[in-house]
């Protein structure tokens, strides 16, 4: 057999391997991925609110209500500006702090864990939450968290984040993106192997966090980074299907882009600061299964865009080579049409349905994970925008990470965030 | 960590199943297509050997008004080719997996094309057949310039239809009679297209082959 052939079979394997187990996962916790610990007690809670200028008015003053409308007993607001002042956006924080709803600090330092660094030096939460100017929490998401920290080792719990009002394509397709991924955050809380605390709404132990030093102000992806300090110092993340959190997707492909070129790039660098944790049996299903799946994840996703991409190219190719020989000729252009898009049914049409029922299973269990009404007919361009385009879009983005990677050299603020 | 471990374990078990259910699906599908290539070439086989009868018989009874019926059969003959060598082609091309059922139809395919070029050689000689007949040598390892040939090719055999007949032979089967072949005409490099028993190596291109085959027969419509 082919070495092509062998190598397509084993990521085949990996990548079916992969789809079962998250299922199997679920319906071995089935019962429990509704249900939140009841907290023992309720501490005082802090919610930070990093404010950049960039952020609008409207959306400051939802995410400010949003954490001042949480009916949690204990709790204060603070914000944390951050970066170079702005009229409008400072006015709506002082205009908040004078009626004494927030605190407010701020600093001159570029990034949110710089913002959040100023925070917790005033803060005075047990536990703490973070939540980003162009989010906000629904219902009562606070409550659905602390139940968790009854465990001494918890060191922080995740929210579900969901895309608010998705309007166009790239918003559609991001909205099928993140009901996968609270599925998956949901599954691997039940295996205890989270790596990303996601930005806005995750709760954590303010102790721990002062510990460990505060978030680390030169990472890309401070939320990532964080995630594997609290793992390594051996606490636990979970997560909590109930804590929804509303977060306003990129609508325009640079945005998006640039967010993902952070978030991949961000999850390169602390991959190489704890490669120590990869394939390591102390660290559990984090070390051994997630980690090591994650950097193969990758090399799929790539692997799979360049296969995709130059069998296109010679399917494409043979019609047009076919006229730049013989000239065009009605009939055998027809005739070559036909050669190149062939079909015959081989072990990978089997695969290829395979993955489409695992994929629509998977994300059938989402939507019921995520409370989302199960109507693939009212929100098919969500999803086949999704099945379409987005093992593309993961590819494109990998590409245009890694590129940023080898260019960057060794000045790691290259891209203003 | 228990419940973790079974969950791996079992999930490998399943993955296991479909997956071994995927490859046999592959073979099995696989295979009932090679089989489906083995009755055509089976058919034509019935249908070479029923014109070298014919052949036979004509020639000992030196009937003159057999000629024609010889041709029609030639013609017959090498639509049956044409259609049977692009399944073959087809199916080379779609799938990925390189068995050993079909490397072996490969053969019987090819010692069936040669039995077929050589009938109707022999017929073409004995009734003075107008018909120009095409050697085609092809590599699948090493040769860039093959696909185009082959498209070339496929534009004149549109054109001229039952005027030319056109036999592609894949010089790497390990088979003597290839050998030999390759022997005979001095097949050095990939493309080779030998047209009425001369060997022109080399990509041929659509002015090229046309000027060829003229040479032979002005009366193509090409020419």
């Amino acid at each position: 057999m082919e070495l092509e052939a062998i190598g397509l079979l084993a990521m085949m394997y990996f990548m079916l391997y992969c789809s079962i187990l998250w299922i199997l996962v679920y319906f071995d916790n089935k019962k429990q991925i509704r249900l939140d610990p009841t907290p023992l007690h309720k501490p005082l809670l802090s919610i930070v609110i990093p404010v950049y200028r960039n952020d609008t008015v409207e959306a400051i003053r939802r995410a400010i209500t949003s954490a001042l409308e949480q009916d949690y007993p204990q709790k204060e607001v603070i914000i944390a500006w951050n970066g170079p002042e702005e009229k409008e956006n400072l006015a709506v924080c002082k205009e908040y702090e004078t009626q004494g709803l927030i605190k407010f600090v701020s600093t001159t330092t570029q990034g949110k864990a710089a913002a959040i660094n100023e925070a917790l030096k005033i803060m005075s939460g047990e536990l703490f939450c973070c939540l980003d100017a162009d989010s906000y929490f629904k219902q009562n998401a606070v409550n659905c968290m602390v139940g968790y920290f009854n465990e001494p080792l918890m060191g922080a719990v995740t929210s579900s984040m969901k895309v608010h009002q998705p309007k166009n394509w790239l918003q559609k397709i991001q909205w099928v993106e993140y009901i996968f991924a609270i599925y998956l955050r949901r599954m691997m809380s039940f295996m205890n192997c989270l790596y990303v605390i996601p930005g806005p709404g995750s709760m954590y132990r303010t102790s721990l966090i002062k510990e460990l030093g505060g978030f680390d102000e030169h990472n890309l992806t401070e939320d990532m980074e964080i995630a594997f300090r609290i793992q390594k110092a051996g606490y636990k993340i979970a997560n909590s299907a109930n804590a929804y959190v509303d977060t306003i997707a990129p609508s325009r492909f640079m945005p998006l882009i640039k967010q993902r070129i952070r978030w991949y790039a961000g999850f390169y660098d602390n991959m190489r600061i704890y490669k120590g944790m990869v394939i390591n049996p102390k660290y559990g299903s984090l070390g051994m299964f997630i980690l090591p799946t994650s950097v193969a994840w990758i090399a799929i996703v790539l692997i799979s865009l360049a296969k995709v991409i130059s069998d296109f190219i010679v399917s494409a190719s043979y019609p047009i080579r076919t006229i730049s020989l013989v000239g065009f000729d009605l009939d055998l252009f027809i005739k070559s049409i036909y050669k190149s898009i062939y079909f015959e049914p081989t072990y990978i049409t089997y695969f290829a349905i395979i993955f489409t029922i695992m994929a629509v299973t998977v994300i059938y269990l989402g939507l019921k994970v995520a409370k989302e009404k199960v109507d693939f007919r009212k929100k098919y361009p969500h999803y086949s925008l999704y099945f379409i385009t987005y093992s593309f879009l993961i590819g494109l983005f990998w590409i245009f990470a890694l590129s940023y990677i080898l260019v960057r050299g060794k000045r790691k603020d290259w891209i203003k965030w | 960590m228990n419940f973790q471990n079974s969950v791996f374990l079992r999930a490998a078990v399943l993955t296991t199943i479909i997956f071994a259910l995927g490859v046999w699906f592959g073979l099995w599908v696989g295979d009932e297509k090679v089989s489906q290539l083995q009755n055509t070439i089976s058919d034509l086989q019935e249908n070479i050997n029923e014109a070298e009868l014919q052949f036979l018989f004509l020639d000992i009874t030196e009937s003159n008004i057999s000629c024609n019926y010889l041709i029609s059969t030639a013609n017959r003959l090498g639509e049956e080719t044409t259609s049977m060598a692009s399944e073959v082609d087809k199916y080379e091309n779609a799938q990925k997996v390189d068995d050993a059922a079909f490397k072996a139809l490969k053969k019987t395919y090819t010692i069936t094309l040669i039995r077929d070029w050589l009938t109707l050689e022999k017929i073409k000689q004995s009734c003075n057949g107008s018909y120009t007949i095409v050697l085609y040598f092809y590599s699948n390892k090493q040769c860039d310039k093959c696909q185009d040939q082959g498209i070339v090719l496929s534009y004149l055999k549109e054109k001229l239809g039952n005027e030319v007949l056109i036999f592609a032979l894949d010089g790497d089967i390990d088979l003597g009679i290839i050998k030999a072949l390759r022997e005979s005409y001095v097949i050095y490099e990939y493309p080779t297209v030998v047209v009425n028993g001369k060997a022109y190596h080399g990509y041929q291109d659509l002015a090229n082959l046309t000027e060829i085959m003229c040479g032979f027969n002005q009366d193509l419509e090409i020419c």
